[in-house]
Formats: structure tokens, C-alpha cells, sequence
């Protein structure tokens, strides 16, 4: 490469380098209230899966004795679900979470939290737990037509939630008339 | 063809990447909040009642930035949102928004979409694919827009890869690629029907259908009618490029046990659109106005399989079979048979390496009919390409730093073997910045035409003031030992979240291309019989050109509010490329330098207004094209949308509202009227039901 051309390349992306840390910092003084945005998106969604944990009754011998599992199926941004839920107590038993455990270890879980992306993996971690008693709540979109049961959403800047609530009969779980009453949409609401 | 995901999806990360990623979030945090803030709002969250959640104001962080942020390339994903909110009704329009990517709208029907330069209406550089099947025809070596539709509400993301990706990709991925992708059937379930009509024409009435044939298996089925009438030639003259287009198709996708996915498809399609092509003759006028049309129409058939293997490693096989007729009346008629069989497997070595590898077949055989304009020798050929590739990805420092590397082998009729080798290295810096790099050979394979055709490319009068005393007819011809072009292309990129709300993605490249397509003159003759006479100037094609292109590519993406979104894209790119004084290979230098804007700038907003009204914005500025002699043009769209009922959205789409009509681009290698764009205003309603 010619020596011009080396010169030209780098002067370029000098000023192209200039011209996108101008940009950042225009911005830059929105930033400290976007950092607590994010925090508080995959924390409020963890509050959320808590809660629906509450709400939901098993059948006899679904809960164990002293612990429940939340499986996470997905990633973790900044470790917000574990930190918001590990250690908790629900229904008189400690919340502990497992990370991306493998599609045969699925059954062993009380919920089943998936934050991943690719179909693929929701609904073969759906399939892994068809029919059982494990609460499946997907941060993705379009969860419930997959055949979960509580899929997780934002809409406006608030955080909403719709419900199978025929996925969940199936699998012998009760979601209670309060969780019903606030989805935004039910699909095979019970008679 | 199918590919490997080229790592554009997320991928489960282990915990001590959870670890490690709290452990910097903290930190940043505690820089901006204080650590209080950070304990506080972790702590609170399980305290707290579904309705209070259900108040708290929340920033939705784009799905993009974790499918991006993996990725070793110049990615950009358009999501089923953003061409829903961008109120486009046609596939190029939505590439409009990606970075590093020129899009020109030539006609009512025809575009000129390219990636990183070397734009034209078969613009070669670029390989596209929808739902795996390669639109890239061999015959051109470019894509008929025109022809290439879906049902734009059953997309369910467009990645767009820019830079070589032949490695995964295979041949003519020289400059990026488009992977058009469909939603899964069981996303598609129960009845939608669109209808849109709006000036210059514009009818376009869409109905899809889904339903359950088991638990496990779904099914689509839809049509879609496009109409839009022709617009008016750069002189004022009335246009002949209308488009007609028809098309439907049908999906399944059965999901089996141990994570076997089953998907077909088949789709049918009929395609009118017309241009005034000005034929070139020795007499006066020299170029005649011959409105043409062009029928596009044929059926594809395509099936994959993936399954999990026993040692856990995925593997999938895809099944294509094509048939396609594509006549431009007075130019020639082509139709042609494609069947393409791909396998690949993808396995983790060990925890650290993965390798993906795989092998590919493809025949294709043409019969043309030569028209007056164009002629081809032979007239019927098979081709065959066979293709190998392999892919490792080592992880050299858990999650922060992994290399990958690769090669694709092709085997093609024409020019024997390709070799296109590629490394890259990604670098996680911290939980919000990451980095890449990315050497990379690709090649472009020849196309049928530059092979074999000879065409009739323009006429002037006689110039007895010149020293020409007689009229001159230009004809080009293909060469049968034209090669393969190729380039090796180095790139870098940054990414960085700005805030939790703030994505922005930064790329450069530098290219070098050898052997590019330019004309070799061959001389001039006079022509005596038949009379009146003429000279006659031939020129053939030539791997003769060798070019460097610079550029840099921005993408932001700021969630400025919950119910406001701005997404803003810049693109400069500097092309050169070494003249060599035979005027007509100087002329495709000036094509290749001039043909694409230096700058193009994108600004879109989506603002949620409540009570289901949207408000969506889009200007675009793109700067000139010094060859085509086409002016900078500032261009605005606006959308307007009102959700009625949850079944019934009704919308208003305003597009290239700036300006009556302004010029986009003048279509190449045909010589063709040059058309106006004009100001266009719709009105959409959309069920489901």
C-alpha cells in the first residue's frame, strides 16, 4: 500500500473517530439515568418472575421440601435475576438459581425462567418440560405461541405480561384470578 | 443455500462471565449511582407486588444489542418492528436503513441495491437470501428486486452481514449478505389479511392464514397482490416500468423429538414490470424508445432438517429445487432449473472450541432465447458448484477474547477452484464494550453474460467535425476466459452500550479488489453492408480493474425514552480505482469511484403517542452521484398509525415527502430511461382475525 494511501485512510478515521466521540458525548449526559434504566428492566422483569411464583399453586408433591429451583435458560445481563431472586424465599422454601442447565436437568426445575433468543433452544426447553408441573415464563416475544405459559413483554415503558393459562392446566399448575385479572391478554382462560 | 450463524445470536454465557459481567456492572455503577443505589434496586424488586411492578417505568433495552454483541462482523439486524414502524411495503426499502448498505430506487419496480459500493440494478458484490434460498441469479450475477418479495409481516428479522462472508456464505458474498428470514409457522397462526392503496397507483392486498396440524407441526399458507403504476422519465416522458406482481407460498414446521426441526416451503410467483429501454440504432434517433416488459415467474420448493447428533452436535441438511423463467421482451428469455443440497455440523470440540463445517452442491441448467439486443453463445449450459467449508471458533480467554478462522473451497464450472480464506478476533473489553477485527479473501465468480454475451450498449451520430464521418454503434461482448473477481478486505468494528438504553456500532474497512470488471476496447470497423453505413466500436469485458475502497459505518440506537426511539445510521465510503486511458475501461473507473454516495446519513424515530397511536419519522440524505450525474437528495417519511381495535390497525404512510419526485439512480448494463421518484401517500389497514 502506498504511503499516500495509508496517510489518507488513517486522516479519515481520524475524523470519522472525531466525529463519533462528538456524538457520544452529546449523550453522554443522558447516560447515568440509562445505566439505572437497565438495571431495574431485568431486575422489575426477576420481580416479576417472582411474583408469578407466589401466585401459582402446584400440585401435591410438585413444590420440594426447602428449596425451589428457577432454571434460567438464557443469558443473565449484569447478573439481575440472580441477584434479585437468589436466596429469597417463596411459598416457605429458598429461591436458588441454575444457570443454562442441560435440556435433560430441566425437569428437576419449579420455574423455568428463558431469556434466550433463539427459538431453537425456548422450544426445546419448552418440550423438555411439557406437561409438567414447572411454571415456564419466557422474556421473548411471542412465548406463549410457542406453548409457554407466561410470556413476559414491555410495552409503553411498563413491563406487562400475557398468559397460557390452558399450558398451564395441562402441566397441573393454578394461576391465581389476581394474575389472571392483571395479563393483558389470557389465552384459554378457564371456564 | 444455509449457513452457520456466524455467531449473530446470543449464546448462553457460564457464571463466571455472570461473574465477571456483575462485577463491572457494579463498578460502573457505583461510578454513577453510588453502590447503595445499585443494592437498593436489586434488593427491592421481590418485595415488591405485581401492581407496583407493574408501574415502575422501564427503558427496553434492544433485543439487537445481545444478538449483535457477540458477533466478529459488521452486523445489523432490521426486526420485524422496525419494518413494521418504518411503513415500508417492499423489501429494499427496508435495507434503506442499514448502514453500509446504498439503496436507489430506479423505477416503480426496479432497484440498485449494493453493499460497500458497486451499486447497479444487478449489482453483483451482494449474495441474498431468503429462508436459505440464494435469490442471487447466476445468470446476471445479481438479484431481481422486483421479483423478490414476502409477506412483509411474516419476516420475522433481516440480518445483513456486511464485508466478505464467504467463508460461511460461499462465492458472491464479496461485499456483505442479506438473510432474509421468515417467522416459525406456530408464530404465524390464525388469519391476517392487509390491504394498502395510496397515488401513483399503489394496490397492494395481502391474506395469510395459519393453523395447527399437530401440537408440534404448523402451517402458513398466503398470497399477496402488489400493484404500482409507472412513473414519469427524467426528459418528462411517460414510463413503462409498472409492476404487476403475484405471488403466494406455504410453510410447515414440525418440531420433533430431541430437538429435530422439520421446515418446507414453496412459493409461486408471476411478475410483470416494464422499462423503456432506448435501443441503440446506426440511424437517427439512436436510441429509440422501446417501452419493454419483464415476466419473472417460477416456483420454489425448499426443505430443511436439523437435528441434535448423538455427541450433541447440531447438524442441519437442506433441499432445494428451483425453477425459474425471466423474459425481458426484445432482450432475451432465460429459464432456468437450480437444485442445491447443503449439509452442516456444527460441534463443540471442547469447552473452548467450536467447529462448524460443511458441504455444499448445486446444479443449474439455462436455456436462453437471444433477442435483438442481446445475444448469447451457447445457448443453453450447466453449470455445477461444489463447496466445502470449515469454520473453528477458539475461545483463547474465556469471555473475553476468541479467534476464529476458516476457509471455504468451491469448486464452479467456470473458473475451477476458489479458495476464500478468513480470520477474526473478537474482544469482549468489558460488560458494555467489545471489539473486532477481521481479515478476509473473497471472490466474485463470473456470470453467464459476462461470459458469453454480446450487447448492443449505446449509438451516436456521426461527428464529421470530430474526424468521424460515419455514425458509431458500441458493442460490448463477454469473454469466455473472464475470471473470477476477488477482493481481501480488512475490518474493525466497536460496539459500545451507552447507558442501558444507548447502542452504538462502529465499522471500518479497507478493501482491495483485483481483477474487477472493466471494458477492454478491441478496436473499430466499418460497417458498409448493410447500408447506410456505420463504424462499428467493440469492446469486450476485462478483469482489468483494481480498486481500493475506504469506509466507515455507525449505527446508534437510543431508547431516549420508553415511548421514544431514535435510531440513526451514517455511511461514508471513498472508492478509487486506477484509470489506465482506454476510454472504456476509464468509464467503469468512473462508475465504480462515482456511483455511490460519498455520505449517507439516517435518522428514524418511533414514538409511542398512547392510546395505541404511533408516530413514526424518517429522513434520509444521500449525497451525489458524481457518475450517473444524479444530485444529493433530503428525503422524509412519515407513518401515523392508530391501533383500533387489538384486531384492526389502520395506518397512513407518507413517503419522499421533501420533494414531487427527485432521481435516484439510472439503470445500468441495459440501456434504459432514466425515471423521477415520486412523492407517494397511503393508506393501510391491517386484520387479524
Amino acid at each position: 500500500m502506498r504511503l499516500g494511501a495509508v496517510h489518507a485512510v488513517r486522516s479519515t478515521v481520524c475524523r470519522w473517530g472525531v466525529r463519533a466521540l462528538g456524538a457520544a458525548s452529546l449523550v453522554w449526559s443522558g447516560m447515568a439515568m440509562a445505566q439505572g434504566a437497565l438495571t431495574s428492566e431485568a431486575a422489575v422483569k426477576a420481580g416479576f418472575v417472582f411474583n408469578f411464583g407466589k401466585f401459582t399453586e402446584w400440585p401435591p408433591g410438585g413444590l420440594p421440601s426447602g428449596q425451589i429451583q428457577l432454571c434460567l435458560v438464557g443469558p443473565d445481563p449484569q447478573g439481575a435475576v440472580v441477584s434479585a431472586v437468589e436466596g429469597r424465599t417463596l411459598q416457605g422454601r429458598t429461591v436458588s438459581v441454575r444457570r443454562n442447565p442441560r435440556p435433560e436437568e430441566l425437569r428437576a426445575c419449579q420455574i423455568l425462567y428463558i431469556t434466550d433468543l433463539d427459538e431453537r433452544r425456548q422450544s426445546e426447553a419448552l418440550r423438555a418440560v411439557r406437561q409438567q408441573p414447572v411454571l415456564t415464563v419466557g422474556d421473548v416475544e411471542g412465548f406463549t405461541d410457542l406453548g409457554g405459559m407466561i410470556g413476559i413483554g414491555a410495552a409503553g415503558g411498563r413491563v406487562t405480561f400475557e398468559i397460557h393459562n390452558e399450558v398451564a392446566q395441562a402441566a397441573g399448575l393454578k394461576l391465581s384470578s389476581q394474575l389472571l385479572r392483571l395479563a393483558t391478554t389470557v389465552r384459554g382462560r378457564a371456564p | 443455500m444455509l449457513r452457520g450463524r456466524l455467531s449473530v445470536e446470543a449464546r448462553p454465557s457460564d457464571s463466571s462471565r455472570r461473574q465477571r459481567l456483575t462485577t463491572a456492572a457494579l463498578l460502573a455503577l457505583s461510578a454513577l449511582l453510588g453502590p447503595q443505589a445499585w443494592a437498593a434496586q436489586a434488593l427491592e424488586v421481590t418485595a415488591m407486588s405485581i401492581e407496583d411492578l407493574m408501574n415502575v417505568e422501564v427503558t427496553t433495552v434492544s433485543r439487537k444489542v445481545q444478538r449483535l454483541n457477540d458477533t466478529a462482523a459488521a452486523a445489523f439486524v432490521v426486526t420485524a418492528e422496525d419494518i413494521q414502524r418504518a411503513g415500508v411495503t417492499s423489501l429494499p426499502e427496508a435495507l434503506r436503513m442499514v448502514p453500509g448498505l446504498e439503496v436507489a430506487r430506479i423505477s416503480s419496480s426496479r432497484w440498485a441495491v449494493t453493499a460497500r459500493g458497486f451499486n447497479g440494478r444487478f449489482a453483483n458484490k451482494l449474495l441474498v437470501l431468503v429462508d436459505g434460498r440464494s435469490a442471487y441469479s447466476p445468470f446476471f450475477s445479481g438479484v431481481f428486486w422486483e421479483a423478490e418479495d414476502v409477506l412483509l409481516e411474516d419476516v420475522e428479522r433481516i440480518e445483513v452481514i456486511r464485508g466478505p462472508g464467504a467463508t460461511m456464505w460461499g462465492a458472491n458474498a464479496v461485499n456483505g449478505v442479506i438473510n432474509i428470514l421468515t417467522r416459525h409457522a406456530r408464530r404465524t397462526q390464525g388469519g391476517l389479511a392487509t390491504l394498502l392503496v395510496g397515488n401513483e397507483g399503489q394496490r397492494t392486498g395481502a391474506v395469510r392464514w395459519g393453523a395447527p396440524v399437530h401440537e408440534d407441526a404448523h402451517y402458513r399458507i398466503w398470497a399477496k397482490s402488489t400493484e404500482r403504476d409507472s412513473v414519469q422519465g427524467s426528459d418528462g416522458s411517460p414510463g413503462a416500468d409498472h409492476l404487476r406482481s403475484l405471488r403466494a407460498g406455504v410453510r410447515l414446521d414440525n418440531d420433533l423429538a430431541g430437538g429435530t426441526r422439520l421446515m418446507a416451503t414453496a412459493n409461486v410467483f408471476d411478475v410483470r414490470s416494464g422499462d423503456v429501454l432506448m435501443v441503440p440504432q446506426t440511424t437517427a434517433p439512436y436510441a429509440v424508445r422501446t417501452p419493454t416488459v419483464q415476466s419473472n415467474e417460477g416456483a420454489h420448493l425448499l426443505g430443511k432438517l436439523d437435528w441434535r447428533l448423538d455427541n450433541g452436535s447440531l447438524g442441519t441438511l437442506q433441499a432445494s429445487v428451483e425453477q425459474t423463467r425471466v423474459e425481458m421482451r426484445g432482450v432475451h428469455a432465460e429459464e432456468r432449473t437450480t437444485l442445491d443440497l447443503d449439509f452442516q455440523n456444527r460441534l463443540s470440540l471442547s469447552e473452548r472450541q467450536e467447529l462448524v463445517w460443511g458441504l455444499g452442491y448445486r446444479h443449474s441448467t439455462d436455456a436462453i432465447q437471444s433477442g435483438s439486443l442481446l445475444t448469447l453463445l451457447p445457448a443453453a449450459e450447466r453449470q455445477s458448484l461444489f463447496s466445502a467449508f470449515v469454520h473453528d471458533e477458539y475461545t483463547v480467554v474465556p469471555d473475553r477474547w476468541r479467534i476464529a478462522a476458516g476457509s471455504k473451497f468451491e469448486h464452479n464450472s467456470y473458473t475451477g477452484l476458489e479458495v476464500q480464506p478468513n480470520l477474526r478476533s473478537a474482544w469482549n473489553l468489558n460488560a458494555t464494550d467489545s471489539a473486532w477485527v477481521s481479515v478476509s479473501r473473497a471472490v466474485r465468480t463470473p456470470a453467464r453474460v459476462e461470459r458469453s454475451a454480446t450487447i448492443d450498449a449505446a449509438a451516436y451520430p456521426a461527428d464529421p467535425a470530430g474526424g468521424n464521418p460515419l455514425p458509431t454503434l458500441l458493442r460490448i461482448g463477454g469473454q469466455p476466459a473472464f475470471a473470477s473477481e476477488s477482493v481481501l478486505s480488512l475490518e474493525a468494528g466497536y460496539r459500545t452500550q451507552l447507558g442501558g438504553s444507548m447502542l452504538l456500532d462502529l465499522a471500518v474497512f479497507q478493501n482491495r479488489y483485483s481483477k474487477l470488471r472493466a471494458g477492454r476496447s478491441l478496436g473499430a470497423t466499418p460497417v458498409l453492408d448493410p447500408l447506410p453505413p456505420y463504424l462499428l466500436v467493440s469492446g469486450e469485458v476485462a478483469n482489468t480493474m483494481q480498486a481500493r475502497a475506504q469506509g466507515v459505518e455507525v449505527a446508534l440506537d437510543w431508547h431516549a425514552a420508553p415511548t421514544l426511539r431514535l435510531q440513526a445510521a451514517y455511511t461514508g465510503l471513498r472508492i478509487r480505482a486506477e484509470r489506465n486511458g482506454d476510454p472504456m475501461h476509464d468509464q467503469e473507473v468512473r462508475s465504480a469511484e462515482g456511483g455511490v454516495p460519498r455520505h449517507q446519513f439516517s435518522l428514524r424515530t418511533a414514538w409511542d403517542l398512547g392510546h395505541g397511536h404511533q408516530l413514526d419519522g424518517w429522513v434520509r440524505r444521500i449525497g451525489r452521484l458524481e457518475a450517473l450525474d444524479i444530485g444529493a437528495y433530503t428525503t422524509l417519511d412519515l407513518r401515523w398509525a392508530w391501533r383500533v381495535t387489538p384486531q384492526f390497525e389502520l395506518s397512513l404512510v407518507g413517503q419522499n415527502l421533501l420533494h414531487a419526485q427527485h432521481v435516484e439512480f439510472t439503470s445500468d448494463q441495459l440501456p434504459t430511461l432514466q425515471m423521477r421518484i415520486p412523492r407517494t401517500l397511503a393508506v393501510k389497514g391491517r386484520w387479524q382475525f
